[in-house]
């Protein structure tokens, strides 16, 4: 039952993501076709020309059959052709993806393992030094911009010191500093949510329990407070796709990753909507399966789920 | 940590009100063009020969007038939203939670930059724009939270009397539980302008935020990232004083969180 | 079998030092069942759980725990895992001290598995005491598909499987009806004459399990008795006001509440709720010696000289 419930409603904020995604373009006043064309062209178009591409992209239909027409084919990854390049849009996308998704994993591992390490151990030895100097570092870490850590980055290590290189793509060398960059802030949310968490569930009653059987602390921690503490630290880090998303594009702009981030803005500036339009749509989409597979692992990780709320 | 976080505000807040005593952050002069931090230009000048210390501190007066506006724009709309939603429960509250997980699905700055890019592209460049697309994402947060105050709340006695005497359902609504629900708002609303001002610097810094002529934190940023090998003091000194206020925002929330 | 002289638990707080227990005497003899009562806030809990070094880090503990003529509050915080491992086994409050994401039968299991035991041996064991007490059927369900009653008895079985010298039982029947209260009783029964040290504030069922009955009020021990004497004959006004205050015997209930413990007052607490009180109750009265029972009161002094 919880299975169908939680189904439908991803279904139903699927079809809000995309009507907002939609919308992005079809809300406007004024005839796309001729926005359309004069971003092609570069000036006014004629009357026939704006005429003939309102009938090849079907805009006479009414405004519901469009919608329609552009879910079904998006949901089968057809975002149509890019404005500005002789190309169809979801090939563009792929082209990027690779990029970003190296550089989203390499973080993602490293600023998980990290934030694990020192959001227990900040846990344990809670207010001794370990504690306040995770607590200090992470709280510089959400408040540090990323773009900015990454231009001094890129100064002390790049232009000072021409130990890495500062921009462009692939190989290990070039991953150092975005990644570094990155995890910085990436780490710094988990670490304090990590930590919280688990203290939250140190406060608990059946830890008294476990600590009367006589446990050593790290059992008590790591085999009762942190099992129980992983469930709210799952849906985090499942709600925390954004955060990472947000950091991609910051990053990726700073050090001239040729991702998914960099091409958002460009399609942005060059108003190649469509790739815009796919590029909502399909971070949407990611965030709601992401939330979907981890709400499902529940009914395997907490066996209250089963049975009800 | 409120004294901490309140008194990195303040420092901003006064700095940023000095603002015209450092001079006029638009004044051209080519003869000193990105000349290093000086008696003269204690954070030097940029590629324009404006004095950065004129314009990190403008960049203030706009970075927090923005963000706080947004931030009660946001608050406002949230508040209602999530007030209706928790209050009157039912279809209400069910169309409400699905519109609120559809905005919690897209990543908030994904949405942002798409939405100034379209609405730039249709109605030209405006710091109104960013506001409103800040706004329509940022909303989300001050809804969920009230949600979950009214649904508690509601509960609660004082409101069950004022129901009994029958006082009208808006009249417990305004009088009862907004107000009731004032020290978690306060401390979300503290932590959200921080957030905010990370959001317009970052739109900023991708040139999709407050426009020149008029100096903000992360355009100054993205004019500086070019010079960053002859220049890094254009962009060094904006993007300390962002990491300050943000920091100062969150130190003062965690702490009003705490002592509450 | 235990021995607990001059016992001080003192907590920081906002308000100011808190003194939950302050200069607690008692022993416990081998063999013995020793039953702790008192309404909530009188320090019980706290008691029990200083004992075994559970409390959190913001309690200090003062004076001796000798059990088996070592102190405990001087062991290291190894050997006093040892302890609770294998000879003292506290048993917690029931409703939420099982760990919610393990099996019941693993739980239990869990102390015999830091005991360093053979896995079968285990097995057999821990079925066993469950079947012992009725829910063998549970043992690989979740916490939370158990009734209070049954959580209860899990958590005895988890103190019983490591076949303690000593078992301390904190509050074994908070939060449950009448059956499942009686069902609780008959498993304590079903101990045999193991040394038993149990709080409540369930007099009714200290009545079945008590050899000695101790009374806490604001952190200290007014009254020592013997079970029988204690329920037929109270010395203390506080004692005979707690067992005048159940529905069978009349239900008074005491007047006034406990003071704080932040600022208590001057000599006896009990005094500003009392009807007997004199001026002499301003002085602080010392724990006297009235037939084979101790108790804190001026009414029994003249008595002595």
């Amino acid at each position: 039952m919880y299975v169908v419930r939680r189904a439908v409603q991803a279904v139903i904020t699927l079809l809000g993501v995309s009507l907002i995604s939609f919308s992005l373009l079809y809300i406007f006043p004024g005839d796309p076709a001729e926005f359309i064309l004069s971003i092609r062209y570069g000036y006014e178009p004629s009357a026939e020309d704006v005429a003939r591409l309102r009938e090849e992209l079907g805009l006479n239909r009414p405004l519901v059959t469009q919608y329609l027409d552009w879910l079904s084919r998006a949901l089968r990854g057809d975002f149509g052709m890019s404005w500005t390049e002789p190309k169809a849009v979801m090939p563009l996308i792929l082209e990027r993806a690779q990029a970003s998704a190296e550089l989203f994993l390499a973080t993602f591992l490293i600023s998980i393992f990290f934030a694990f390490v020192l959001g227990i151990l900040s846990s344990i030895y809670r207010d001794r030094w370990i504690d306040h100097l995770t607590r200090m570092f992470s709280m510089l870490g959400i408040s540090i911009p990323s773009f900015w850590l990454g231009l001094v980055l890129i100064w002390i290590f790049s232009v000072n010191f021409h130990l890495l290189p500062a921009f462009g793509c692939c190989g290990i060398k070039h991953l150092v500093l975005p990644v570094l960059t990155w995890s910085f802030s990436f780490m710094a949310i988990k670490t304090r949510f990590i930590r919280a968490s688990v203290i939250e569930e140190l406060s608990k009653e059946y830890i008294v329990t476990a600590r009367s059987k006589g446990l050593a602390e790290s059992a008590v921690v790591l085999r009762h407070a942190l099992r129980n503490a992983l469930i709210p630290i799952v849906t985090y880090l499942s709600m925390s796709v954004s955060h990472l998303i947000v950091g991609s594009i910051m990053v990726e702009v700073v050090f001239s990753w040729e991702g998914l981030g960099t091409l958002l803005v460009k399609s942005v500036f060059e108003r190649d909507f469509p790739v815009v339009q796919a590029l909502v749509f399909l971070s949407g989409v990611v965030m709601i399966s992401v939330n979907l597979v981890v709400d499902l692992l529940y009914t395997v990780i907490d066996p209250r789920v089963k049975y009800g709320e | 940590m409120v004294f901490t976080g309140g008194g990195i505000i303040l420092c901003i807040l006064i700095l940023s009100c000095l603002a015209p005593i450092a001079g006029d952050p638009c004044s051209v002069n080519m003869d000193e063009r990105l000349s290093p931090p000086s008696f003269k230009h204690p954070f030097g000048t940029d590629q324009l020969g404006r004095d950065m210390l004129s314009r990190v501190l403008h960049g203030g007066r706009v970075s927090l007038i923005v963000a706080i506006t947004i931030s009660l724009l946001s608050m406002v709309v949230g508040c209602f939203v999530g007030a209706v939603s928790g209050y009157f429960g039912g279809v209400v509250d069910d169309v409400i939670g699905r519109i609120v997980d559809v905005f919690m699905s897209i990543p908030e700055i994904v949405l942002n930059i798409a939405m100034v890019g379209v609405f730039c592209a249709v109605y030209g460049v405006s710091t109104f724009i960013v506001i409103f697309a800040v706004v329509f994402t940022n909303w989300v947060g001050y809804a969920r939270l009230m949600r979950g105050m009214v649904l508690s709340l509601k509960e609660r006695e004082f409101v069950l009397c004022a129901k009994a005497i029958g006082a009208g359902e808006w009249y417990i609504l305004f009088r009862h539980i907004i107000p009731n629900a004032a020290g978690p708002l306060i401390v979300l609303a503290t932590l959200n302008i921080g957030n905010v001002i990370m959001t317009i610097a970052s739109l900023g810094f991708l040139g999709l935020g407050i426009q020149p002529p008029i100096p903000e934190w992360g355009q100054i940023l993205n004019s500086g990232k070019n010079y960053i090998t002859t220049a890094p003091w254009i962009s060094f000194f904006p993007g300390l004083f962002i990491a300050l206020s943000v920091l100062g925002f969150n130190i003062l929330g965690e702490g009003l969180n705490a002592e509450s | 079998m235990l021995k607990v002289e001059n016992l001080v638990v003192r907590f920081k707080s906002r308000v100011g030092v808190v003194r939950a227990v302050d200069g607690v005497n008692f022993d416990v003899v081998s063999g013995e069942r020793f039953v702790f009562v008192g309404e909530s806030g009188s320090g019980k809990t706290v008691l029990a759980m200083a004992l075994v070094r559970l409390l959190p880090n913001n309690a200090t503990v003062t004076g001796r725990v000798i059990f088996d003529g070592v102190d405990l509050l001087k062991l290291s915080e190894k050997e006093m895992r040892k302890v609770r491992n294998c000879k003292i086994a506290y048993i917690p409050q029931n409703q939420a001290s099982l760990n919610p994401l393990m099996k019941v039968g693993y739980q239990c299991a869990e102390p015999l598995v830091e005991q360093g035991l053979e896995r079968g041996r285990i097995m057999r064991k821990v079925s066993e005491l469950l079947e012992f007490f009725g829910i063998g059927h549970r043992f690989k369900d979740y916490p939370h598909k158990l009734s209070g009653g049954m959580r209860q008895r899990a958590l005895l079985v988890m103190g019983l499987s490591r076949e303690p010298e000593m078992i301390i039982a904190d509050e074994p029947t908070k939060g449950l009806d009448a059956v499942k209260r009686e069902q609780v009783v008959e498993a304590f029964q079903k101990l045999g004459r193991r040394t038993l040290m149990v709080i409540t504030h369930d007099l009714p069922f200290a009545e079945k399990v008590a050899d000695r009955i101790a009374v806490m009020y604001c952190g200290k021990i007014v009254e020592i008795s013997p079970a029988r004497e204690f329920f037929d004959c109270p010395l203390h006004p506080y004692s005979k006001g707690l067992l005048e205050s159940l529905p069978e015997r009349g239900m008074n209930p005491i007047k006034g509440f406990q003071p704080s413990l932040v600022n208590l007052p001057e000599g006896c607490r009990f005094r500003e709720r009392c009807d007997l009180s004199t001026a002499r109750c301003a002085e602080e009265p010392p724990l006297l010696e009235v037939d084979g029972s101790l108790v804190r009161c001026w009414l029994y002094a003249d008595e002595m000289c």
